[in-house]
């Protein structure tokens, strides 16, 4: 018996620094690959989709967003989709899977478990469901289903969301959920496999090889180490196999790099154009380092060339430290005498200031003598 | 440049003219006015002006020919600029020709353009013909200060500042650089709006995410609420069963106490309905001991009736009889009284009857009275009417007698007297009458004027008085006609008539008197007519009386009989009335009483009656109720019902003692409270569930918008708002840091830059004025303010002469500064220093003397002297003459 295991897909999810038309291929994109995995699932042969929650951004979304999924899920009819609310889109008063667009479109392959009692499937196959009900729930809801349930009268699949206690840094929150119960339950052969969601990296956790993160199926964020994925899982009596499918078609990217000299605008300009599929790639840079004024010019030109190729192009304010130096090759070349000469005397001073701001602004003060003196030329 | 030399040939009025000029130094060319010392000056712009080539049909050009020649005029200079020393003439006109022989740096000779082209290309290589211009102070235009701005002083004072590069492009830089802090800020500093645009678009974005996080915080608080909703609904649910059950509780205890109380109700009106049972007994009881004594009483009260009937009889029949009696005796009063009346009223008829015989007489007497009265009222109405004199006639009458005789007696003494006396009989006519006198007779006569004494046949004696006789019997005649005219007028003959007649009429007047008071006093306000005929009336009256009276009784003999009758009559008729009266109080008396009597009596009579039925009527009622009930048995049903009803009181009592066990207040107070708390549940349940529904229905509402979509939206809006602006600030730092450190350096430069050519204009200045002279010198390279004795003035403030030396001085600096290495151009000065008193002038000749260390001056003055301060001037005296040649 085959299954695919998702979550987190998030949709509705913007973006800020992606532009309006950028953020339109960006969520089309997170719909796609709700397609994407219907279709993976014919085509894997897979029985049905489970998908641990966080399936929307927020109860609050764009409802335009909502009616895109369902059409998405209506796509491959002969698949369901069973999904569990998160802490994203919990089931209270205003959740989405009881607004009024969701219920009057009700798909007959779309399954919301919206409590635990176990669901037959398929042959010898049970769901429970762990939903989250609100956005602070006060007990580790994954285990409150299992012990909630009757006896497994099957194989039993926990479809869950949260973090696991062994990773989050804040052992006080009552939500986290127990890995090692988890564990003992899977010991004691109560639970055959625990689908996960929350954490947008593809994760095997702890050491039974059945409690799994399948990770966002399109990356969200430059923090996540393994996005982009979905499990295709095969379960047995005995037996599992969890096989990590790529499914995500954008990147998040995050570069550091030095800069002091025209080499490294040459690398930086290197590894911007080695990425593929600039379009759908979204780059974060740090800069650190000094340049001269014509290295900043050509920088400025390099970057507003490839923010206008990729789909966005960042820079990581708080990791960059760059300097803008004149040399003086510049100096000279700028043909400034008498007065003007001693203008800019000043404003290297300045740009040598112990004071931040002012050393900036001197800098930026250099830059723009640089430029009006070029064109004045 | 310097000029070494001009020469003007068939110029204007001048045939030939040549100046030398001192290279360096001062060159004062003095002449008269029309001397043709401006047109060296314009000879040398002609020459030199690329403009003018030796073709040039210049309206300038033909305006220098000769008048009355037909020559071209001609202009050849020796000039040195810069490397280069030449001499350049040009004649225009037909024979048009230019030649150029330069002597250095290198020998070169040319003709026609390509002179004039190489002129220019050394000119615009050495000189700067701005600056040139600057240099001249030409009579009769303007007078301004020169702006050596565009100039050659500009380079050099650069050369002095040390500045190396373009100037011009650092003009450029620092308009790029004022153009784009104008962007983002005023001159003064203060922000544009496309700073306070921005910072308001990130204040907006702000507020746009505040909004939205504010509904988003909403609704979850909102999707919170909705389930502490749904869990309180069935804790209420929970709540609205146990109240129901309660109540029910309370219900079944209140309907139990409520069966108590419906048999106490039951209890209490059978004890009612007892109690009236047994009073009616009771009452029927007393009804007929009523009936019995009732009947007693009547019987009773019928026999006392009737004894007082019997003894009220003897009473009535005396009133009877005394009313009978008084009766007899007022019938008897009353006939009497009406006797005595009719015959009283005889009496008075008669009386008066008698009365009106004696008026009528008297009426009669009266009238006839009257008559003979009215007669003498006549008769003496006659008597007064025939005479015509009053007693005031007779007085007069009485006082001319009085007259006549005094007159008469006066005459008579006055005048002769005759006596005639008789001796016989005899007749005697003396004075016309006849007298007969008989013996013894004697007449006496007086004579007044004459008398005339005859006796017939015998004798006539004529007697004539004196004169004074004659007056006094004038005067008596007087009198007597005075008399007899008084006389006359009332018809008297004498004074005695008179009086006979006064008495006459005084005895009528007193006749008419009497009569009139006789007439008055028996009309008595009646006319004569009604007299007569109420006397004829009562005559009538009295006359038919005796037949209309009764003949019975004879008329009395007089009316004094008949009065005294009808006098006693009316007495006695008042004692028959008074006899009358007191017949009628009796009578009215005995009536009353009798009335009274008859009353009593019928009443008595009726209620004895009355009495007798009613007691028939109780006797009839106590034989019917006796006939259906004996008193005895309603005695036994009195005691009976009494029993019934105490048997009932104790069961109602026993009845109540359980009901105040039970407290049924209380029981429903509970059920109250039961049911108020019941309400109140199913109130919040039902609110929870309205709450719930309204607050799932805005969820939802809400959830069709989408907020989480345009939160995430307008945290992108913010954080793109924040960087532009943050950037834009950014820019705008810069920019005014730039601008800053650039004004600032500019203006140091500036001030340098300036330095020497400043100190240049008060070196010179002071020479003119004293050591307390200073300028201001602008970025136009101009003199914008001088001080002076520490006052400092703008140049437009200063005097017209101050302003010229100023101008000079100016000039004579730029001069000085720009043309130590054969560069710059000369300063020429024509009729300058008009205004200048002779202190300035001489100050003025030291300045330019010293300048003139410096570069070349040139003079032109019509008034010799006015430079004679230049120590070292050149002066040329006649500068030309005409027809050199």
């Amino acid at each position: 018996m085959k299954f695919i295991h998702t979550a987190d897909w998030q949709l509705g999810m913007t973006r800020h620094f992606l532009d309006g038309e950028a953020q339109s291929r960006f969520s089309q994109a997170r719909i796609d690959a709700v397609g994407n995995i219907g279709q993976l699932a014919v085509d894997e042969e897979c029985d049905f989709v489970v998908v641990s929650g966080d399936v929307f951004e927020s109860n609050q979304i764009d409802r335009q967003v909502l009616a895109r999924a369902l059409d998405a899920m209506a796509a491959t009819p002969e698949v369901t989709f069973y999904l569990v609310p998160g802490n994203h889109d919990p089931l209270d008063a205003a959740s989405i899977f009881r607004s009024n667009t969701f219920r009057e479109r009700r798909l007959p392959n779309v399954v919301v478990l919206e409590d635990s009692e176990p669901l037959p499937v398929a042959d010898g196959i049970e769901l429970v469901g762990a939903p989250w009900t609100s956005k602070r729930p006060l007990q580790d809801l994954v285990d409150q289903a299992c012990a909630a349930a009757a006896p497994p009268a099957a194989l039993r699949i926990i479809v869950g969301h949260g973090a696991l206690d062994n990773r989050s840094p804040d052992a006080s929150d009552p939500a986290l959920i127990s890995l090692e119960r988890l564990e003992a339950r899977i010991e004691a052969d109560e639970v055959h496999y625990v689908a996960l969601g929350d954490r947008h990296s593809t994760t095997n956790e702890g050491t039974t090889g059945r409690v799994w993160y399948s990770g966002a199926p399109e990356p969200t964020d430059y923090r996540e180490e393994d996005p982009g994925n979905v499990l295709v899982v095969e379960l047995e009596p005995g037996r599992i196999e969890v096989a990590p499918r790529s499914v995500g078609k954008w990147r998040f990217r995050q570069h550091q790099c030095h800069l002091s000299s025209d080499t490294d605008i040459d690398s930086l300009q290197q590894w911007l154009d080695a990425l593929e599929d600039k379009q759908r790639t979204v780059v974060k840079l740090s800069l650190v380092g000094s340049v001269s004024l014509d290295q900043k010019e050509r920088l400025d030109r390099l970057l507003d060339h490839f923010a206008d190729s990729l789909a966005a192009l960042e820079t990581w304010e708080r990791r960059s430290d760059l300097v803008v130096v004149p040399d003086d090759a510049e100096i000279s070349t700028l043909g400034l005498a008498g007065f003007a000469n001693d203008a800019l005397g000043d404003l290297r001073e300045l740009a040598q200031s112990s004071d931040p701001a002012e050393a900036v602004r001197a800098q930026n003060a250099t830059a723009l003598l640089h430029r009006l003196t070029r064109s004045a030329q | 440049m310097r000029i070494q030399r001009i020469t003007l040939t068939n110029y204007r009025g001048v045939d030939l003219a040549e100046v030398t000029f001192d290279e360096c130094g001062v060159t004062v060319i003095e002449g008269d006015n029309e001397a043709g010392k401006t047109s060296l000056v314009e000879a040398l712009d002609l020459l030199l002006d690329e403009r003018f080539k030796d073709r040039s049909g210049d309206r300038r050009v033909k305006a220098v020919r000769p008048v009355h020649r037909d020559a071209d005029p001609e202009v050849e200079a020796e000039i040195s600029t810069g490397p280069y020393r030449f001499v350049f003439a040009k004649r225009w006109g037909r024979r048009g020709m230019t030649t150029l022989d330069i002597s250095a740096p290198r020998r070169e000779q040319l003709t026609g353009d390509e002179a004039h082209e190489r002129v220019q290309s050394i000119l615009s290589e050495t000189l700067d013909t701005g600056l040139l211009r600057a240099l001249q102070v030409r009579q009769g235009t303007e007078l301004a200060l020169p702006s050596f701005v565009d100039t050659d002083l500009g380079a050099a004072l650069d050369t002095a500042a040390g500045a190396v590069g373009d100037s011009d492009s650092h003009d450029g830089i620092w308009q790029a650089i004022t153009a784009e802090r104008d962007i983002y800020w005023t001159p003064k500093g203060k922000r544009k709006t496309i700073l306070s645009d921005s910072q308001r678009s990130v204040a907006e974005a702000e507020a746009d995410v505040a909004s939205l996080t504010q509904q988003l915080a909403e609704v979850e608080a909102d999707a919170e609420r909705a389930t502490r909703l749904a869990s309180d609904t069935e804790r209420l649910q929970q709540l609205v069963l146990q109240a129901e059950e309660a109540r029910d509780e309370c219900q079944r205890q209140v309907d139990a106490a409520e069966e108590v109380e419906g048999e106490l109700s039951q209890l209490e009106s059978e004890l009612e309905r007892l109690k009236t049972e047994a009073a009616r007994a009771r009452a029927d009881h007393e009804a007929r001991t009523d009936l019995v004594n009732e009947d007693a009483r009547y019987r009773q009260e019928a026999a006392e009736l009737r004894a007082r009937a019997e003894k009220a009889a003897p009473a009535l029949a005396a009133a009877q009889r005394h009313y009978d009696e008084a009766e007899a005796a007022h019938r008897t009063a009353r006939e009497y009284f009406d006797q005595i009346q009719r015959a009283s009223a005889l009496a008075d008829r008669d009386s008066e009857h008698l009365r009106q015989i004696i008026e009528a007489r008297h009426l009669r007497a009266r009238h006839e009275r009257v008559a003979a009265a009215q007669e003498r009222l006549d008769a003496a109405n006659a008597v007064i009417e025939s005479v015509q004199l009053d007693s005031e006639d007779v007085t007069q009458i009485e006082a001319a007698q009085q007259a006549v005789i005094e007159a008469q007696a006066a005459a008579d003494a006055g005048s002769a007297t005759v006596v005639t006396t008789g001796l016989s009989d005899v007749e005697v006519i003396v004075d016309g009458v006849a007298l007969h006198m008989r013996e013894g007779d004697e007449q006496v006569t007086d004579v007044v004027d004459s008398a005339e004494i005859v006796v017939p046949d015998s004798l006539k004696i004529t007697v004539t008085a004196g004169n004074e006789s004659r007056q006094l019997s004038s005067k008596r005649v007087e009198a007597e006609a005075a008399l007899r005219m008084l006389c006359d007028e009332v018809g008297v003959a004498n004074l005695a008539e008179a009086r006979d007649a006064l008495e006459r009429r005084d005895a009528a007047s007193r006749k008419l008197g009497r009569a009139r008071d006789d007439i008055e006093r028996d009309l008595d306000d009646l006319t004569v007519d009604d007299l007569a005929s109420k006397a004829e009336r009562l005559s009538a009256r009295v006359a038919a009386y005796p037949n209309e009276r009764t003949a019975d009784v004879a008329l009395p003999p007089d009316h004094d009989t008949a009065l005294r009758a009808a006098l006693d009559l009316r007495d006695e008729l008042k004692r028959a009335k008074s006899a009358l009266d007191s017949a009628v109080t009796i009578l009215e008396s005995a009536q009353k009483a009798l009335h009274r009597e008859e009353i009593d009596h019928a009443a008595l009579t009726a209620t004895i009656a009355a009495a007798d039925t009613a007691t028939a009527s109780a006797t009839q009622k106590l034989e019917t109720a006796r006939a259906q009930l004996a008193d005895a048995v309603l005695g036994q049903r009195v005691a009976a019902a009494q029993e019934t009803e105490r048997a009932a009181r104790t069961d109602r009592d026993a009845s109540r003692r359980q009901l105040k066990k039970l407290d049924i207040g209380s029981l429903r107070d509970r059920l109250s409270n039961a049911g108020q708390a019941l309400e109140r549940a199913r109130a919040a349940l039902s609110k929870n569930r309205d709450d719930l529904r309204a607050l799932q229905i805005s969820l939802d509402l809400r959830g069709e918008k989408g907020l989480g979509a345009q939160l995430d939206a307008a945290c992108s809006n913010r954080d793109r708002c924040i960087a532009q602006d943050r950037s834009l600030r950014d820019r705008a730092e810069a920019a005014r840091l730039l601008h800053q450190v650039f004004e600032r350096r500019r203006s140091e430069a500036r001030q340098r830059y300036i330095a020497p050519f400043k100190q240049r204009i008060e070196q010179y200045g002071r020479i003119v004025y004293d050591t307390s002279f200073a300028v201001d010198v602008n970025d136009a390279l101009a003199v914008s303010r001088r001080t002076l004795g520490g006052i400092t003035l703008g140049v437009n403030q200063l005097s017209t002469g101050a302003q010229e030396q100023l101008g000079i001085i100016a000039r004579l600096a730029c001069a000085s500064i720009v043309s130590p290495d054969g560069s710059g151009a000369p300063v020429i000065l024509d009729d300058a220093l008009g205004w200048s008193d002779p202190s300035r002038l001489r100050g003025m000749g030291a300045a330019i003397n010293s300048a003139s260390e410096h570069c070349q001056v040139i003079i032109l003055t019509c008034t010799p002297g006015r430079y004679a301060h230049v120590g070292n001037a050149t002066v040329v005296s006649p500068p030309m003459s005409p027809r050199l040649a």
